[in-house]
């Protein structure tokens, strides 16, 4: 088990993205990248931010960056420490963590609403991911 | 968190006349060319001219409204300006009036890319009414959109808050004529959703309170007006149940899959919404019936039907709406709308991986995987009960 938003709990992630087939057939026509930004907040006190890029089926990579700047991705979600705590945790849903803007995203949002089955495929084969919480 | 949003909701067979009462100094019309032949517009204009409203009317939405009909409205509303969009029609019209709406408001953005989850400026530049002419898929109530991309052959569920109408308008004389397949059709969606709104996670109270009363007005109501479109007091009846329906699922999700399907369906073989999900419903029913017996057990009792179990009472209830849907000419099996086999399991693929892609999925009561939603089709093809 490793902890949230450390390289090492990234490459659990990426690991286990890397390593299913259904992931890889389910996101096998599928390109996108993503900056994720975990807001400081009440127990957090500085942001961590970490890049995620997701090509044909495979996670090319899944790193730790000091700075939203040092990477270009086509998407950003970012959210307060502890929504994303309550997210993984299963006691907030994504969907309603977006629609209430808790979680948000920018980007294109034209091919984010058409990408539903590579989503589905990513968060299924995270659902094993065992995230432990430091804070 | 979570919120009940709806419009104001002026009803009664007086309500048109609330137009009347509108500030604003131009308005354009989203609706059908029958609508305008049937003299509706005239009605609506008529109220707009006591109000000081000037008037143009865009009439060329079709059933199932394409992407390219929604941008010739979004250029007239670009072009003329409007501080008032008015939805007229059904579930085409109004769904068309505030894809119009959202593409007005920010003409740089298409309707694939309109979420819930970026803010969009339409109310800036004008407001939105919603009048109803059949009862109904619920649209004038909710902030969901359903557009077709005729390229794909696909049709295109989204929506944002922003898309809330202002205001809606329940006129039951608007539907005093609607044609007997249009009623039975329009009911069985009113009578889907109220299931669609019951059957999800996301429900609560604020959810649960009008889907009961809408199931309640449905049994009463849509067998009668059916009977006879004149009954007026079932008529509006009915348009009442249908906004109170849609209140529920839009608040909640439209989580029993019925209307997943229903889109599936009607996107490649162009079967009418309301017989599409109608026709689903009972089965999704039987899918969810352990685990929603608690919700569908309270709603069979609401309804006065008498159980010694939840369980029991959900299959009382789903065999009533069975009943219900054949007393009034729908059909009780995919087969019996005439759609071929092979030509249903060479899409099946297709329809079970769009079904399964709307984003209500997550929210279902109980997620079929890939084979279970297969074998939903399946069984509803063939009118068979729900047995895994």
């Amino acid at each position: 088990m490793s902890i949230f938003a450390t390289q090492a709990w990234l490459d659990d992630s990426a690991g286990l993205l890397n390593n299913s087939p259904e992931y890889a057939e389910g996101a096998k026509d599928y390109e996108g990248s993503y900056l994720y930004i975990v807001e400081a907040d009440e127990v957090l006190s500085t942001p961590i931010y970490y890049f995620v890029d997701l090509y044909h089926g495979k996670c090319k990579t899944a790193k730790i960056v000091s700075s939203p700047t040092e990477v270009k991705a086509e998407f950003e979600m970012s959210a307060a420490y502890s929504t994303w705590k309550k997210i993984l945790q299963g006691e907030l849903d994504g969907n309603k963590a977006l629609m209430t803007r808790k979680l948000k995203v920018k980007g294109n949002m034209a091919k984010l609403m058409k990408s539903t089955k590579p989503a589905e495929a990513y968060f299924k084969a995270l659902s094993t991911l065992k995230t432990e919480f430091d804070k | 968190m979570w919120y009940f949003r709806n419009p104001l909701i002026v009803f009664g067979d007086d309500a048109l006349e609330h137009l009347r009462e509108i500030q604003g100094s131009r308005a354009l019309i989203i609706t059908d060319e029958n609508l305008v032949k049937l003299g509706f517009v005239e009605k609506v204009a008529k109220e707009l001219k006591y109000a000081g409203i000037e008037y143009r009317v865009f009439d060329q939405v079709e059933p199932d409204p394409s992407i390219e009909t929604v941008k010739k409205g979004a250029a007239v509303a670009l072009e003329y300006q409007p501080d008032w969009l008015i939805g007229l029609g059904g579930g085409s019209a109004m769904d068309a009036a505030k894809m119009i709406w959202m593409l007005y408001g920010t003409p740089d953005t298409e309707p694939y890319a309109i979420t819930p989850f970026q803010v969009f400026e339409a109310r800036s530049k004008a407001k939105m009414i919603c009048i109803p002419t059949t009862s109904g898929t619920g649209s004038e109530v909710t902030w969901f959109m359903v557009v077709t991309d005729t390229a794909e052959q696909r049709k295109i569920a989204t929506g944002t808050p922003e898309a809330m109408a202002d205001i809606a308008i329940l006129d039951s004389r608007l539907i005093k004529d609607l044609p007997k397949n249009v009623t039975s059709d329009t009911g069985m969606d009113v009578l889907s959703h109220t299931f669609e709104g019951l059957c999800s996670t996301w429900r609560g109270d604020f959810s649960d309170g009008p889907a009961l009363m809408a199931i309640k007005l449905v049994f009463q109501y849509l067998k009668r007006s059916y009977d006879n479109g004149s009954d007026m007091e079932a008529r509006e009846h009915m348009l009442n149940a249908s906004a109170l329906a849609s209140m529920s699922w839009a608040n909640a999700m439209p989580a029993l899959l019925s209307h997943n399907m229903g889109h599936a369906l009607g996107g490649f073989f162009h079967v009418t919404h309301g017989k599409c999900v109608g026709l689903y419903t009972p089965f999704n029913l039987e899918y969810v019936a352990e685990v929603g017996a608690g919700i569908l057990g309270q709603a069979a009792r609401f309804i006065g039907l008498e159980g010694k179990s939840d369980l029991e009472l959900t299959h009382q209830l789903i065999k009533k709406t069975r009943e219900l849907a054949h007393s009034i000419g729908q059909p009780l099996s995919v087969k019996e709308l005439n759609i071929d086999r092979k030509a249903y399991e060479k899409f099946l693929p297709q329809m079970v991986e769009r079904a399964l892609g709307e984003a209500s999925t997550p929210a279902a009561l109980r997620i079929p995987d890939e084979k279970d939603m297969e074998k939903l089709f399946l069984y509803a093809y063939d009118g068979k009960s729900i047995d895994f």
